[in-house]
This record gives C-alpha cells, sequence and structure tokens, in this order.
C-alpha cells in the first residue's frame, strides 16, 4: 500500500470531528458514504429498547422521515436483524448477510426498509470495551463493489463520526457507570455465583439480614422482580461481570 | 493512587516492576492469547522494554500490581517504527522529542472487585499517562489500539487514525492512532471522572511541596 493515498478520508475524520451539531455530521458522513455509492446513512445506539425509553436513545440518519418513524419502534428495534447480527459481529457486514438469519418479524423489518427503495447496504458495528455501543448502516438501492481498503475506509470514518456523535449529544442516562453502590453490586455479584443470603453474609462478614435487605435494594434500583432477573438485569447494565 | 517509574527512579521499584511483567503475561499471554516472540514463560518483558521505558502503574492498596502501560521515545526504535510502519497508510507515524509512544495497556481485571473499579482503575492509569506528558513536554502519544479501546481514545484524548483498521480474518481490528495531550485532555479526563481531582492532587502535591 506504499502509493495509497489516504487523504479524503483524513480529511473527512477532521471534518466530522469539527462539527458541532448532529446534522452537519451526519450530512458530512453521508457526503462521504457517496462517494462509495451509498445514498443513505442510519446511526444509532443498540441498547435494550424495552429498559429504555425510546426518546433517551440516539438514532440519526438521512431516511426519509415517514421510515424514521415506523422503524423507531420497539418492535422494529428489538428484531431488526442487522441490529442482531451487529451484536455478534467483530466486523462490519452486508445487510444480505444478515438478512439470511431474519426471524419473520425481522423480514417485515427488511421488507419496511425496502419499501422506501433502501434495499442493500453495509453496517459497520461499533464496539466499546465492555459491550456493543451500536452500530452505523450505509445503505442505498443496490451493494456497491467494495474492496477491502474501501470497507477499511468507510470503518474509520463511521467509527469516528459515531463515537463523535456520541459525545456530541450525550451523554445518555443508561450510560450511567454505577446505579449499584459497591455493596449491593458485591452482593449481586455473588447471587449470580449461586450463593445463597446466608453464603453471601458468611463470605461478606455481614448479617444475613443486610444482605437480604441489599439485594432488596438493588431490585429496586434496577426495577427487577425476583433473583434471577436482578442477576440478568445487574450483568445487562454492566453493573456486575458476567 | 498511580506509581510512574522512570529511568531515574527505577532501582526503587524493582520489585514493582518484576510484578507488572508477570502480570503483563498473565493478561497479554495468559487471557487474549498473544503470541509474542521471543519473551520467556511467564514474564512478558521485550525489546521494547528498554532502559528509557516509563512505566505507568496503578496499585491496590495493598500493593498489587493492578494495571499498566509503558512509555517509549518515539526517537528510538519503538513498536510503531520497528512492527507497525506499514500499517500507518493514512499518515506517517510521528517522530520527534514531544512524541512518546503507548503500548502494554493492561488492568488485571480479576483483582477488580466490581466494574466501577475497573472503569477507575483505567481511567488512573490514563490520567498517569497525561500527567507525565504535561510534566515532561510530551504533546502527542501514538499507539496501536483495539478496535474496542479506540471509542476510549478518542473521547478522552484529541485522536487521530495513523491508519485504516487492520483485523485477521473477521477478528477484531487493530487501528494506529495519534492523540494530542494538554491541558484540555487533562481537564477532559477530570470533567469526566468524578474522583480524578483526588487522584492528580495526589500525584501533584508532592511536587508542589518540592517547589513552595
Amino acid at each position: 500500500m506504499s502509493n495509497y493515498d489516504g487523504e479524503a478520508v483524513l480529511e473527512a475524520i477532521r471534518d466530522i470531528q469539527a462539527t458541532t451539531t448532529d446534522a452537519d455530521a451526519i450530512e458530512r458522513l453521508a457526503r462521504f458514504g457517496e462517494s462509495y455509492g451509498f445514498s443513505r446513512v442510519y446511526l444509532g445506539q443498540l441498547v435494550n429498547p424495552l429498559k429504555v425509553p425510546l426518546k433517551d436513545i440516539l438514532y440519526l440518519s438521512n431516511w426519509p422521515e415517514e421510515l424514521k418513524a415506523r422503524r423507531r419502534s420497539r418492535l422494529a428495534i428489538l428484531h431488526d436483524p442487522i441490529a442482531l447480527c451487529a451484536i455478534r459481529s467483530r466486523r462490519p457486514f452486508s445487510w444480505a448477510e444478515a438478512h439470511a438469519h431474519a426471524s419473520r418479524i425481522g423480514r417485515m423489518v427488511v421488507d419496511m426498509v425496502h419499501d422506501y427503495g433502501i434495499t442493500d447496504g453495509m453496517m459497520f458495528p461499533m464496539h466499546a470495551l465492555a459491550s456493543i455501543s451500536g452500530g452505523v448502516s450505509l445503505g442505498g438501492d443496490r451493494m456497491p463493489d467494495l474492496s477491502r481498503t474501501q470497507v477499511a475506509e468507510l470503518e474509520i470514518v463511521c467509527q469516528t463520526a459515531y463515537y463523535h456523535l456520541e459525545e456530541l449529544m450525550g451523554p445518555f442516562p443508561y450510560q450511567k457507570l454505577a446505579e449499584l453502590s459497591p455493596r449491593e453490586a458485591e452482593c449481586v455479584q455473588f447471587a449470580a455465583a449461586g450463593k445463597s443470603n446466608w453464603e453471601i453474609a458468611h463470605i461478606l462478614g455481614i448479617r444475613e439480614d443486610s444482605v437480604k435487605k441489599t439485594l432488596q435494594r438493588a431490585c429496586r434500583k434496577l426495577d427487577a422482580v425476583n433473583r434471577a432477573h436482578l442477576v440478568s438485569s445487574a450483568i445487562a447494565h454492566g453493573q456486575i461481570f458476567p | 493512587m498511580f506509581k510512574i517509574i522512570t529511568p531515574d527512579n527505577r532501582g526503587e521499584y524493582r520489585e514493582l516492576i518484576h510484578a507488572m511483567h508477570e502480570m503483563r503475561y498473565r493478561i497479554v499471554v495468559e487471557e487474549w492469547g498473544w503470541h509474542i516472540p521471543g519473551i520467556r514463560d511467564g514474564y512478558d518483558k521485550d525489546q521494547f522494554d528498554t532502559d528509557k521505558t516509563v512505566y505507568v502503574l496503578v496499585l491496590s492498596r495493598d500493593g498489587h500490581v493492578l494495571a499498566s502501560s509503558r512509555l517509549n521515545p518515539t526517537v528510538r526504535p519503538h513498536m510503531m517504527s520497528e512492527l507497525f510502519a506499514d500499517y500507518c497508510d493514512l499518515q506517517p507515524y510521528p517522530v520527534g522529542e514531544d512524541v512518546w509512544e503507548c503500548s502494554r495497556f493492561v488492568t488485571d481485571r480479576k483483582r477488580m472487585q466490581d466494574p466501577v473499579e475497573d472503569f477507575r482503575t483505567r481511567c488512573r492509569l490514563g490520567l498517569g499517562l497525561t500527567v507525565w506528558c504535561l510534566d515532561h513536554g510530551v504533546s502527542r502519544l501514538s499507539w496501536l489500539t483495539h478496535q474496542k479501546f479506540y471509542n476510549l481514545v478518542q473521547r478522552v484524548w484529541s485522536t487521530e487514525p495513523l491508519g485504516l483498521p487492520r483485523r485477521d480474518g473477521d477478528d477484531w481490528a487493530w487501528i494506529p492512532a495519534v492523540s494530542k495531550i494538554d491541558k484540555a485532555t487533562l481537564d477532559r479526563q477530570m470533567d469526566r471522572y468524578r474522583d480524578a481531582e483526588a487522584i492528580v492532587a495526589e500525584y501533584l502535591a508532592p511536587k508542589l511541596r518540592a517547589s513552595a
């Protein structure tokens, strides 16, 4: 790659980092995508919409307004095959790869987007240290024939845009680090390891009643209805180690 | 707290450095599965652990190494110049007295009580890096970052990629990057982390006393 010229990529990255509004950032990202044959941009956080109000989740796109509204439903978010695939994928992938594994409802979500002429594209998953943050999808009426280098160029520009926008528009409510106190997290961590309240009390050198109250407090904070729900919620919220 | 071990005070911290190399091996080789040629079993010390290397360590209250990172001057052979020069296809890797390379940013997560402590430990490590750079006139840090770490680098420091993401097959990508270190970087880190002021004060306090 000795004669490779990455000037356009660097220029796009610097332009995006200099933007101060979401509209400007999306417009610049869209312009970069267009030069590769993509006409549409969709950028969104991947969080469980059953846990977080939709209004608190970052979604930005240059999609038609009607489609934006339709896509922004709990059902569409939960069953979107591209989003589900992004959670597991370490690399960018074409929408077609994700569609192959779509559920029946997932295919309906795909068809909904197809109806607006956005039929093919590529997803760039955004991973953070402990979990996935979100993804950037570039789409259009066809999938351009891209080299590995071009995919990498798009990936680094999407990455820059995504985290620039999260920083610009955040902090988002669910990004809070610690909802549980250290003691609550400790008790839930032991509960996750299958320990009873009596065992946790002995390990931590506190009274069994204190463990019970601490776990009840944790349940209230995470809106959990029982011990299993508490453990799964704590893991999902990054409050304890899986 | 964090400890900064430089060529000048290295003699005082031989045991800590030893523990750091052992910790790095546990994480980097045993946990992450890296193959590092030329190192001995149980001890991650390679050709970039030199007599000029500066280490930033985060220690637990009882003195265990929780996290570590190393800094090397770019005016001498460093990882980017020796191993990853071809990764830098967007712009040449920077070299100069005011540019150092950061590598082996490692935290021992098994020692953490909870994810918050894990987060705070990384904060301390990042603050240690920034503070040392500011104190020594280092204006840029270069590093090869893991795809999952790049966002943190981008948020905390003003960062630009030096090259495109590189990956083997479907695996995670690596991104060479350069970050600007200035007062704003420190302010940003301090704003981000509620307890950052106390950490920096802890490091700066003896210096203030010394200069008073």
